[in-house]
């Protein structure tokens, strides 16, 4: 039997007004949500461990200590071989893949995807650079064409550059239309650069400790700068829900919010620090079995945490696009940072 | 490119009769495809909302007061890209696709732009977005091409009652004010929607229009957000996120002894 | 149309659309003007712009009703009630303009003493024939003085006088009866009774926009006249912003009654010979055609030079001019009668010309299945429409089908030239701007080259019968070599032959005042005469305009007159009414009629000109006898001749009704009107209970009548894709009925599925305290073939007609509606073959007379339903979230 509520909630969210204020425009969203897929996310997630790859391996060169040359090498390699994947991603996802190109065509400093653009370029010039400078040192080569360069500033330049790319993906999606994006602009530049730095960690911890040869120093320094990412990226994404208010509900609500909370705060950062933490009071030269199978565990905890962190939040943007009473009510809904 | 003057579109709720003939007239002279089919049960709307294939959309919006029947009434809008003074679009294209033409519109060079879709989240009034079949961004181009050649865009000319009229910003503004002064002598409450008091950092809309009631009656938001001015508070973020984990790093890599 | 033919003298809009931007009043009645004619509804908004007030008064509140700055709801069939009541209104409180009703219409005739009205009879006029089920007219005429000419008592204080017959006529449509029958609410319905009443006068003028809303009832014809005697009582007819601006239903369908295609219409308004009124010589269709006094007593001119045009050198006094080729009228020929033969298997063969009856039909499954008793079809059309695939349609085999179907490929208006004529009687030429695709051809094409093949088939036949096709004159060959080799005629040889020319030296003709009775001249179709006065000057061709009357814009007939019986814009002494209203008017000095317009009167003759007794032909009329082609010059508010269902308009309920007849409860429905009563055409009888609400049929902006034109268009296709059904949300409580969902409407036709869209502006009428009729309405553009397709709102609607014209009742009848599919078998008993005992000989309408009253009152609701007030309440709680503070 249909009551007069059924007929009023199948007249539409626009319920042909019978003396009604409107709200909105029958539900529909106002928003256009971007077409960004699995490329962008799995990009979002090597470009990170690419760039923190070479974060790390800079720092230990100019550091100097010599323990830690594996974190060099590893970086050098890890870094050429994320920004040609990252280019590969990036490129497929074009709507217009052949023209990847013009993507060069000018430098907008105002356009946050023209500074990615640059950043991955460069950051791709100085990993290729490094890696030839690795790949003397490894004596594939005879040759190092950057051998004339010193060290500081090449590597700089290199961090510089990785610390943009690990990074301008936050602003890219902070500064949208997008409600959800929006609210965390002040937020998610900075959880990038921490998760860049996590996962680039773990992915190191994970390679460095199934290799022979690797100093447990080295190992220590990861675990050590992995905590204090981990643990200062998720005070940030604690505040950024709380801020975000009814805005920030596409990414923590609902079955997003269930896979942030589990697979990136519990699995991805809390499980990794405790199994962490451990290593990195130890002061040891050994590193026991039992250690570098917990190391291993928390590095993949770690990077699965990562990918679903990205994964989030590509996938709440779409959903906070499709929901219009967010966008048209968004000065009330939530303490937004920016206009 | 320069801008002599710029044109735009007047749109008057007023005056719309629903008949579609600009989504019509501009998916023919743009030779754009259907976007399918389906009833929405949303009033006289079976196409929902603008696209990379629709470039006029008309909106239907039901008002019927059973108690006092006088003031029902059903209200028609032609929703259109709105060439935005500060458009949010053009703002975030890497590749400098997106451009201010001599006629101050804001256009999209389709043969250079790329699909990476950066501007379909930026635009703050969900306009533009990528066609399937070009894999490229697509709008309103508010006819470029026939206004190079001196004449008016598709849907002003195919507008039977004028809701649509095209024209230098300046004097649309003129005749919206007039119109809007006439309406509310005749006791009818209505609004212009697009000038750069309401828009924030969007700035004036070069086409805007005339409202009986609240913009998001109609899918237009009340309070558009420019991406760009998150961009400050963004990179702050940032730097300071990268000097933290900097220090950190350096603390704990540095050499011991 | 009758309508305005018998009031008016010819059968059109009497004026045109950028003259409703003079008009202070516009009422929008029995048409959707916004939604389909979109481009004149520009004049509308122009006109509100101007100050004008907008009154939309229909069933549904539509995209009209959404611009119009008052709309006031009516049940559908009932709109010669909520007419009357304002004529009721006007004449009671004296609000008709006095000088203009006295010097311009019969107000002041006396009727015949022998005159009936329907106020005495119950709901009759005098003169039925139950037998026949028809009106004897004859006592609907004026008492006459001793040499035939009518009484007249200009004080209009004689009971007999027409103004008085119409007062006592129309004493009862009170706004109580017309809340009680319409459903329109009686403060609303007040408030309007003021408006028409302070919009006529000297200085105000109002219009009547109407279209298919009111042509479409057995009471279609009466529906227009009702409107058309109100504007004429205001005296608004033939002055700027008003009259009655008729919306026609198709792009060129006045240009298809001008040139006619109605089968009892020759070019020109000429009757078609019918031996039903003993029409069987050339001399016998003279006499009875021929008016002693007014234009018609021109008709030999125009029949003459006709034939001439048509026969040539063949046709000859002697042979009264071919009168034999002529087909003769012996019966019905209608379109409903034609099919109704068709389906007993009468008709071998059909051509079907840009027509879709499969969809466009009423009783649509009786049409297909009809179609299929045919031994052949040729279809010519853009697509391949329903009807050219009658034959493989759901449910059918057609192994079971014996129809050969030919299917001919047609050109669209861009790809040949030709002229439209569309609803203000304006001619346009339209070029030709690209050759059609693979073998489509233009329909003229098709039919040049099929004469010229029956011409040579025939060419050695001595048969008699086959002389009319080898006499037909067919001079239109082509000098373009490219449209010679494509077979296409040039148009504008034919336009020559309708213009009409001097036979003997071939000079084009400059106005029908040339046209001779003596076979020197030719003329296709007299009321084109003008339209081509010499070689290379097409005058349909022109473009130049001035933002009103543009008499240099293309060319109207007649003789480019824009404004019909503008003659009235001026008092009797020639001077306009009102300054702010002037149009024509009398130049004393130059001795002629001037103004904005070309002056719809014989140019010479003054204001002051008085027919002398005894004299013929316009020498009759007086030199304040507007309507040219009435018997005496005047508008016959009391119709006097060739109308068939009453001198009045008068309420009666459409064929299929919940209701009954709340003025006369003994005369159900209009008592001559044409019905079928044959088993593949059963009706429902009045207050049905099977079949309790109202259901209207209508068209919408995104689709053109059958959708033979745009449901293939992906671009309109998408923009209403599905056939719909718009229910009230009272009765979608009722029914439990959803938005969306589909829903089965069913009538002893068949039945139809579409989709619900339940909306606020479809509203229960209420009649009574507590009575409601519930209605629901389904555009008809929908069929089986195309790029969307859907049910066609046809197959539910049963065959009736009007009995002036034939037109079909499809804007009011009864139906049932439930949620759900409908079964696979939806076209109804339609198939059934029909007992020769049920036939009528040549599918003749029956007139049973008066439809037997209903066993009970109405089906109409008696308990409270549920309110307006209820889905409000609730319609707020559900909508509690995201409300945002203004």
């Amino acid at each position: 039997m249909i009551t007069p509520d059924d007929v009023a909630a199948s007249l539409g969210r626009n319920d042909g007004g019978f003396g009604r204020e409107q709200s909105s425009y029958y539900d529909i969203p106002l928003l256009q949500k971007p077409h960004w897929g699995w490329e962008i996310e799995w990009y979002f997630f090597v470009g990170g461990i690419a760039s923190g790859s070479a974060i790390l391996a800079a720092l230990s060169d100019v550091l100097g200590d010599p323990a830690d040359a594996s974190i060099v090498r590893l970086g050098r390699y890890a870094a050429t071989l994320g920004s040609a994947v990252s280019g590969v991603l990036l490129i497929k996802d074009l709507g217009r893949p052949e023209r990847f190109l013009n993507m060069m065509r000018i430098v907008k400093l105002k356009s946050p995807m023209s500074v990615g653009v640059y950043a991955l370029t460069a950051f791709s010039t100085f990993s290729g650079l490094m890696l030839t400078r690795q790949a003397k040192a490894d004596g594939l080569v005879p040759f190092d064409p950057t051998g004339w360069v010193p060290r500081l500033p090449l590597n700089l330049a290199w961090a510089a550059s990785a610390a943009l790319l690990g990074s301008y993906t936050g602003v890219l999606i902070g500064a949208t239309a997008i409600p959800v994006w929006f609210s965390g602009s002040r937020h998610i530049p900075a959880i990038f650069v921490c998760s860049a730095t996590s996962t680039a960690c773990a992915f190191a911890l994970a390679v460095l400790t199934l290799v022979p040869g690797t100093k447990s120093s080295a190992v220590r320094k990861l675990e050590r700068l992995e905590i204090v990412a981990a643990a200062l990226e998720l005070a940030l994404l604690r505040d950024y829900r709380k801020r975000s208010g009814k805005l920030g509900d596409a990414l923590f609500a609902g079955r997003i919010g269930q896979t942030l909370r589990q697979t990136t705060e519990r699995f991805g950062i809390i499980a990794p620090i405790g199994l962490n933490l451990p290593g990195a009071l130890e002061r040891g030269e050994h590193i026991g079995r039992a250690a570098r199978v917990r190391t291993l565990v928390a590095a993949g905890l770690t990077l699965a945490g990562g990918l679903a962190l990205r994964q989030c939040l590509l996938r709440a943007g779409k959903v906070s696009a499709a929901d219009p009473r967010a966008y048209i009510n968004h000065q009330e809904l939530g303490r937004t940072s920016g206009s | 490119m320069s801008v002599d003057e710029t044109n735009g579109f007047f749109t008057d709720v007023t005056l719309c009769i629903g008949c579609k003939a600009c989504e019509v007239a501009c998916k023919q002279w743009n030779e754009l495809p259907a976007d399918g089919y389906g009833l929405t049960g949303n009033s006289y709307d079976n196409t929902t909302h603008l696209g990379g294939n629709t470039w006029r959309h008309v909106a239907f919006v039901e008002q019927m007061d059973r108690t006092t029947p006088a003031e029902s009434r059903w209200m028609m809008l032609s929703d259109v890209c709105k060439h935005c003074t500060n458009a949010g679009c053009m703002e975030a294209c890497p590749t400098g696709s997106i451009v201010r033409n001599e006629f101050g519109n804001v256009f999209v060079q389709p043969e250079i732009c790329n699909g990476c879709g950066y501007c379909v989240p930026s635009c703050p009034f969900g306009v533009v977005a990528i066609q399937p079949q070009s894999g490229i961004a697509e709008k309103c181009t508010l006819c470029y091409d026939r206004q190079k050649d001196g004449i008016e865009p598709a849907c002003a000319k195919a507008c039977p009652t004028d809701s649509i009229t095209f024209g230098p910003v300046v004097e649309l503004r003129k005749k919206a004010e007039a119109r809007v002064a006439t309406l509310l002598a005749r006791g009818q409450h209505v609004e212009i929607y697009g000038t750069k008091e309401q828009m924030g950092a969007v700035g004036d809309l070069n086409a805007f229009f005339l409202l009986p009631d609240r913009p998001e009656v109609f899918n237009l938001p009340p309070n558009p957000v420019l991406p760009s001015t998150y961009q400050p508070g963004a990179y702050a973020s940032l730097a300071a996120a990268i000097g933290v984990v900097a220090l950190a790093s350096y603390a704990i890599f540095r050499r011991r002894g | 149309m009758p309508g305005l033919g018998t009031l008016y003298g010819r059968g059109g809009a009497t004026t045109f659309l950028m003259d409703l931007v003079n008009s202070d009043l516009i009422i929008i009645q029995g048409s959707n003007f916004a939604e389909n004619h979109p481009v004149g509804f520009r004049f509308v908004t122009e006109a509100k712009k101007r100050g004008a007030t907008v009154v939309h008064i229909d069933p549904r509140f539509t995209r009209t009703s959404a611009l119009a700055d008052h709309y006031l709801p009516i049940r559908s069939g009932t709109d010669i009630a909520f007419t009357g009541g304002l004529i009721n209104y006007v004449l009671q409180h004296e609000a008709y303009f006095k000088e203009y009703v006295e010097t311009f219409t019969n107000a002041s005739y006396l009727v015949d003493p022998a005159f009936r009205d329907t106020e005495e009879l119950a709901g009759l006029f005098s003169g039925f024939q139950p037998d026949s089920g028809t009106y004897d007219p004859a006592s609907w005429t004026y008492e006459r003085d001793d040499v035939g000419r009518p009484k007249k008592d200009p004080t209009l204080q004689h009971p007999r006088c027409v103004i008085n017959v119409m007062k006592r006529h129309f004493a009862r449509y009170t706004p109580e009866m017309i809340e009680s029958v319409c459903g329109t609410p009686p403060d609303a319905y007040r408030r309007l009774c003021e408006l028409v009443a302070t919009n006529g006068g000297r200085e105000r003028t109002m219009v009547y926009c109407y279209a298919m809303g009111w042509a479409q009832h057995t009471v279609g014809v009466q529906n227009i006249r009702a409107a058309a005697t109100l504007t004429t009582l205001m005296g608004s007819t033939g002055r700027p912003g008003g009259g009655i601006m008729a919306l026609r239903g198709h792009a060129s369908i006045q240009g298809s009654t001008d040139i006619a295609t109605l089968y009892d219409l020759l070019p020109g308004y000429i009757k078609a010979p019918s031996l039903e009124r003993g029409e069987s010589t050339f001399e016998q269709w003279k006499a009875k055609q021929t008016m002693p006094t007014g234009w018609w007593a021109n008709w030999p001119k125009y029949a003459v030079s006709q034939m001439k045009a048509w026969f040539g050198d063949a046709a000859t006094a002697e042979n009264g001019w071919c009168f034999d080729y002529l087909p003769k009228i012996t019966g019905d020929h209608s379109h409903q009668p034609m099919f109704f033969t068709m389906k007993d298997g009468g008709i071998e063969g059909m051509l079907l010309w840009g027509q879709n009856p499969a969809v466009g039909g009423q009783n649509a499954a009786l049409q297909r299945a009809a179609m299929g008793q045919l031994k052949w079809l040729v279809c010519q059309d853009l697509f391949e429409t329903e009807s050219a695939a009658f034959w493989k349609r759901e449910g059918v085999d057609p192994t079971t089908i014996g129809t050969e179907v030919f299917f001919m490929p047609a050109a669209s208006v861009a790809e040949k030239a030709g002229t439209f004529t569309n609803t203000q009687r304006l001619v346009q030429f339209h070029e030709k701007a690209v050759d059609p695709p693979d073998d489509a051809h233009s329909d003229l094409a098709f039919a040049y080259g099929l004469t010229k093949r029956l011409k040579a088939l025939y060419r050695d036949s001595t048969n008699p019968l086959d002389r009319p096709i080898l006499d037909i004159t067919l001079d239109y060959e082509s000098d373009d070599p490219h449209e010679r080799a494509r077979e296409e005629p040039d148009v504008e040889k034919i336009m020559r032959e309708i213009n009409g020319y001097t036979i003997a030296d071939g000079v084009q003709l400059k106005s029908f005042t040339d046209l001779k009775d003596d076979g020197s001249t030719a003329a296709g179709a007299w009321v084109y005469t003008g339209y081509f006065p010499a070689p290379g000057e097409n005058l349909t061709r022109r473009r130049t305009g001035d933002d009103w009357v543009s008499l240099e814009w293309a060319w109207a007939w007649p003789a480019n007159r824009r404004n019909l019986y503008n003659r009235a814009s001026a008092d009797a002494d020639g001077k306009p009414w009102s300054e702010r209203k002037k149009y024509v008017w009398w130049d004393d000095e130059a001795k002629k009629w001037t103004g904005y317009d070309v002056p719809d009167f014989i140019a010479t003759k003054p204001p002051s000109f008085r027919a002398a007794d005894g004299a013929r032909g316009m020498d009759a009329h007086d030199g304040t006898a507007p309507f040219m082609l009435q018997e005496y010059g005047v508008a016959e508010l009391f119709g006097v001749q060739g109308i068939v269902d009453g001198p009045l308009p008068t309420h009666y309920e459409p064929r299929e009704s919940p209701v009954r007849n709340a003025l006369y409860p003994d005369v159900q429905v209009n008592p001559v009107l044409k019905q079928w009563l044959r088993r593949d055409n059963p009706y429902h009888e009045v207050a049905d209970e099977r079949y309790p609400f109202v259901l209207t049929t209508y068209r919408v902006t995104e689709h053109h009548l059958s959708g033979a034109m745009t449901r293939w268009s992906p671009w309109l296709a998408e923009l209403q894709p599905e056939l719909f059904c718009e229910i009230s949300p009272e009765l979608a409580v009722e029914r439990n009925i959803r938005n969306r969902e589909w829903v089965t409407i069913t009538t002893a036709r068949g039945e139809i599925e579409a989709r619900a869209l339940v909306t606020g502006r479809m509203k229960p009428f209420k009649l009574g305290p507590k009575r409601f009729v519930h209605q629901i309405g389904v555009p008809m553009h929908f069929g089986y073939q195309g790029e969307v397709t859907g049910d066609a709102a046809n197959v539910l609607v049963p065959l009736v007609a009007d009995p002036n014209v034939s037109i079909h009742e499809a804007k009011a009848f009864t139906c049932d509606v439930r949620p759900g599919r409908r079964g696979a078998a939806h076209e109804g008993p339609t198939w059934l073959p029909v007992p020769l005992d049920e036939r009528t000989p040549l599918g003749r309408p029956e007139r049973s007379g008066a439809v037997a009253p209903p066993p009970h009152e109405t089906v109409a609701i008696d308990r409270e339903i549920v309110d307006a007030a209820t889905i409000m309440s609730a319609s707020r709680q559900v909508h509690d979230q995201g409300e945002r503070r203004p």
